[in-house]
């Protein structure tokens, strides 16, 4: 079910134009939404969010158009900014059920839905303390509870494991996944961090000065890859003689420190290597069909950045 | 057949009444008004403003009280009556004027929370009505309340205005006189603040304008020798020379001036109109997604 | 650049800190060499209080640190460091060219104009802007903060989350330029939480867990230090039954569970053994060797592990 639809939307900022006839639909599920620097993706979640008007074309959110019909679209609609945007005085409670009600919840439902969400994300005894003593990752909590407070329909992160260590980020990737399969709401997910697009995302829209520049599916993005990784147990010079044995049986390879890399050429290859490893005793590491990462197809469609 | 029931506390989906923007705007409001007397906060922020109501009650209290210990006599030629009541407060005035505004509208600009509101149901207009509505509100505890106090203190005494149907006109004239009073100083402040994120900035420059244009218009009066209704230039008196006029009274500082009485309610209504506009176009542009 | 000290960069030992009753940093012995190094840890685990007592802005309750063969404190080693705090606190008034040329002008670069340029053009900007700081985005700042740490071709650059707010080609140009530095023979110390990417820095880690050192050098030693744990590696081949039946019967693995198509995942305490057999078992039994992945030996394991110990 398509969730937002653009078609040819525009919106300049004076001399700049920051979305270009951009034509796209983010629909079931995570969507990770990527781009350089003023590539347009903060404008973009400001026109879903019907905070500004398109200057040409049409963006429809919920099937409402998000510029007359505001409050209806916002109302199913969570946001969790990317900047500082708690006030530090507030309880962490009564922030988020004061936004509820402000989303259109009545009071004792608010109330309610409130503890329950902060429930949800992990928050215990901190969630009566101000927001402001809270650290960075109590905080981006506290703002994810207070974009699904309402129960949306979608939910536009920006960055939200901004400030995170691994160990917290992992926890907030883990929370998002669960909002967008077991509490089933969609996910827009804007961030800088590929590898965290690629784990927790179902699909990709990337943006490049305004336009659509890629995207698609998870499983489908970029073509099936014809090298395979072999990162040894061993020495360089260990891997150096690995790539001569296996120049001497025909498989061109490489290597780089550990990493072996060999032309996959025929499945035959998977077996030249297999007898040129146990023939030098050499221990495998890893042993992987090299893909396409998510990198690599952001790379290709971002045309070299802004400043 | 158990009955042990597993309570799940985590998210549900929702399905019950979704409200609509006026829901919105009022709970703004109260969440406004909660900020501003320092409710559900520390102690501290809520000193200023209880501090600054008590003075503005003081004057009243102490008249009432008075009004009950001395002879009639004396009484009557002391004491003042509730059309000068403001002369006494006005100080105590501009210093709630100069609170109120900043702290309702600066935090949420400091702490960028603003974007949260704009993605709610709220938009730029509407957010504005709420936090107007609770300055307003909060302005009429000061300008509305001490001279109802007053009149029926006296009253209670007999010592107000004489018979019912006097009072009642009274009451009206104070109810007029106090929500003019609030609404043109909370257009002024709503219009300042809207400068900044900043609430002492804010309040700083509240009180700088209310007493400059009070400077520059006395200037143009008195050494420039410019018409009397010049003055209704001075945000701080403009709107108590309209006090006068819904009281129906010359009395004060403002009596001894000329100025044709019907452009008394067009300056200050250009004034009251001029200081909303101001705040309305500063939030239209307002950035908040970044 | 100066002529390099002999030794280490630098050397903490037995660095205790503490604020009344509690402990930042417990015990911290360490060396750092030219290179890249990168400084991990949770939040708290004492990585701010670290920087700070590297960069003189605090001193050790107990233990000696130093830099460069000096104090910490010492002003003169205020022009061989270069310090990208976290926070901001940039001149905004200044155009970017104008900052860095200031910074160079406080650490007595001769020609702060043309030094300025370099930097601001090394980290991709245009010294030719006319803007003020004011209007640049957070990539831009982050860019400007590093180039006033570079401008005066500091021997040590040390960077609190330099790649907070970059886009990810910029994230790819600063990790070439970290490595650039590294390459010139400049000690630079990041610290980061984004791990997928320090891996991309280059291999020295230091890892800080509550206060103590976790684990510091070659992350690859690292890792091969802690091959005695339990590790969980998937096969995939055409033939998983018989290889999976064979690995055990070879000794080097605890357990099998198929996977389900042609995986089997792997339960094994000797990993290096492990690692040895899988090709020779595979070839003895005529089974095509498609995969061997293994499931928790990336730096986000490796860290988890080692920051969960205790």
């Amino acid at each position: 079910m398509t969730v937002i639809r653009a078609t040819e939307v525009t919106k300049r900022w004076g001399a700049t134009t920051a979305l270009d006839r951009a034509t796209f639909t983010i629909g079931d599920g995570i969507t990770g939404l990527l781009g350089a620097n003023g590539a347009g993706k903060t404008t973009l979640i400001g026109l879903v969010l019907g905070l500004h008007r398109p200057d040409g074309g049409t963006i429809e959110v919920l099937g409402r158009n998000p510029w007359t019909a505001g409050s209806e679209v916002r109302a199913k609609v969570g946001y969790a900014p990317e900047h500082d945007a708690l006030p530090p005085d507030v309880r962490a409670h009564d922030l988020v059920r004061h936004l509820a009600e402000v989303h259109g919840l009545p009071r004792r439902e608010a109330t309610e839905r409130a503890n329950d969400v902060l429930y949800e994300v992990g928050l215990g005894e901190e969630r009566f303390r101000p927001v402001g003593t809270m650290s960075t990752g109590q905080r981006q909590r506290v703002k994810l509870a207070q974009a699904i407070a309402h129960d949306p329909d979608i939910v536009l992160l920006d960055e939200p494991t901004n400030g995170l260590d691994p160990v917290q980020r992992e926890q907030m990737l883990a929370l998002i996944r669960r909002v967008g399969s077991v509490l089933d709401i969609d996910v827009v997910l804007s961030s800088h961090l590929l590898e965290e697009v690629e784990r927790v995302s179902d699909q990709v829209l990337i943006l490049d000065a305004g336009r659509v520049a890629g995207g698609g599916k998870m499983g489908e993005l970029g073509e099936a890859a014809t090298e395979l990784d072999v990162e040894i147990a061993g020495t360089a010079s260990q891997a150096r003689d690995l790539v001569k044995r296996l120049a001497a049986v025909g498989a061109a390879a490489t290597a780089e420190g550990r990493l072996v890399t060999v032309a996959l050429e025929s499945e035959r290859v998977f077996d030249l290597v297999r007898d040129a490893v146990a023939d030098g005793g050499i221990g495998i590491r890893r042993l992987e069909r090299r893909t396409t990462s998510l990198e690599d197809v952001y790379l290709a469609a971002d045309g070299g950045g802004t400043a | 057949m158990s009955d042990a029931v597993i309570h799940d506390r985590g998210y549900r989906p929702y399905d019950g009444p979704r409200l609509g923007q006026v829901h919105a705007v009022k709970s703004l409001t109260l969440h406004t008004l909660q900020r501003i007397f320092g409710l559900r906060r520390q102690a501290r922020s809520k000193a200023l403003p209880f501090i600054v109501v008590v003075l503005a009650y003081l004057p009243a209290i102490v008249f009432v009280g008075l009004s009950a210990l001395l002879p009639k006599a004396l009484r009557d030629a002391t004491l003042p009556t509730y059309e000068g009541y403001y002369g006494f407060v006005s100080g105590a005035i501009i210093l709630f004027v100069a609170f109120v505004a900043p702290e309702a509208l600066c935090p949420d600009r400091r702490s960028r929370s603003l974007s949260l509101y704009l993605a709610a149901l709220l938009d730029r207009t509407t957010y504005l009505v709420a936090k107007a509505l609770a300055i307003f509100l909060t302005l009429l505890t000061v300008t509305v309340g001490p001279v109802l106090l007053l009149v029926l203190g006296l009253s209670i005494q007999n010592a107000g205005p004489d018979g019912l149907g006097e009072l009642a006109i009274a009451v009206g004239r104070i109810l007029a006189a106090g929500t003019s009073l609030s609404l043109f100083f909370t257009a002024v402040s709503l219009a300042l603040s809207s400068l900044t994120d900043r609430r002492a900035v804010a309040s700083a420059t509240t009180i700088g304008v209310l007493i400059g244009s009070g400077i520059v218009a006395a200037v143009l009066e008195e050494a420039l020798k410019f018409p009397d209704a010049f003055l209704l230039l001075s945000l701080n008196t403009a709107p108590y020379f309209l006090v006068n006029v819904i009281y129906g009274v010359t009395m004060g500082r403002e009596a001894t001036y000329e100025i044709p009485t019907l452009i008394i309610p067009l300056a200050v209504a250009a004034w009251t109109v001029a200081g909303f506009g101001f705040a309305w176009l500063r939030y239209q542009r307002l950035q908040v997604t970044r | 650049m100066n002529a390099p000290t002999v030794g280490p960069t630098v050397a903490a030992e037995h660095v205790s800190k503490w604020f009344g009753d509690v402990v930042a940093l417990s015990d911290v012995s360490f060396e750092i060499r030219p290179g890249v190094t990168a400084l991990l840890g949770p939040n708290g685990a004492g990585k701010s209080t670290l920087l700070r007592i590297l960069c003189g802005l605090a001193t050790p309750s107990r233990g000696s640190l130093r830099v460069l063969g000096s104090s910490p404190r010492d002003p003169k080693l205020y022009r061989r460091i270069g310090l990208v705090p976290q926070q901001e606190g940039l001149l905004e008034h200044l155009t970017g060219l104008a900052f860095v040329e200031l910074a160079a002008a406080l650490h007595g670069v001769p020609s702060p104009r043309e030094a300025a340029t370099r930097a601001v053009t090394k980290v991709d900007l245009d010294p030719a802007d006319g803007r003020g700081l004011k209007a640049y985005s957070k990539g831009m700042r982050q860019r400007i903060k590093v180039a006033q740490a570079i401008v005066h071709e500091p021997e040590m650059v040390v960077l609190d989350e330099p790649l907070e707010g970059l886009d990810p080609r910029q994230r790819l140009r600063m990790i070439e330029l970290f490595r650039e530095l590294g390459d010139e023979g400049r000690t630079v110390l990041v610290s980061s939480h984004v791990l997928d990417e320090v891996e991309k820095f280059g291999s020295r880690v230091m890892v800080l867990a509550q206060g103590r050192m976790a684990a510091e050098g070659d992350f690859h030693s690292i890792r091969e230090l802690m091959d005695d744990r339990p590790h969980k590696i998937r096969v995939r081949s055409d033939n998983p039954r018989a290889v999976a039946a064979a690995l055990v019967s070879d000794g080097s693995v605890l357990g099998v569970q198929l996977g389900g198509d042609d995986s089997v995942i792997v339960d094994t305490e000797d990993a290096p053994a492990f690692r040895t057999a899988v090709a020779r078992v595979a070839r003895d039994e005529g089974a095509r060797l498609l995969e061997v992945a293994p499931l928790d030996d990336d730096l986000e394991s490796v860290f988890r592990y080692l920051v969960g110990r205790r």
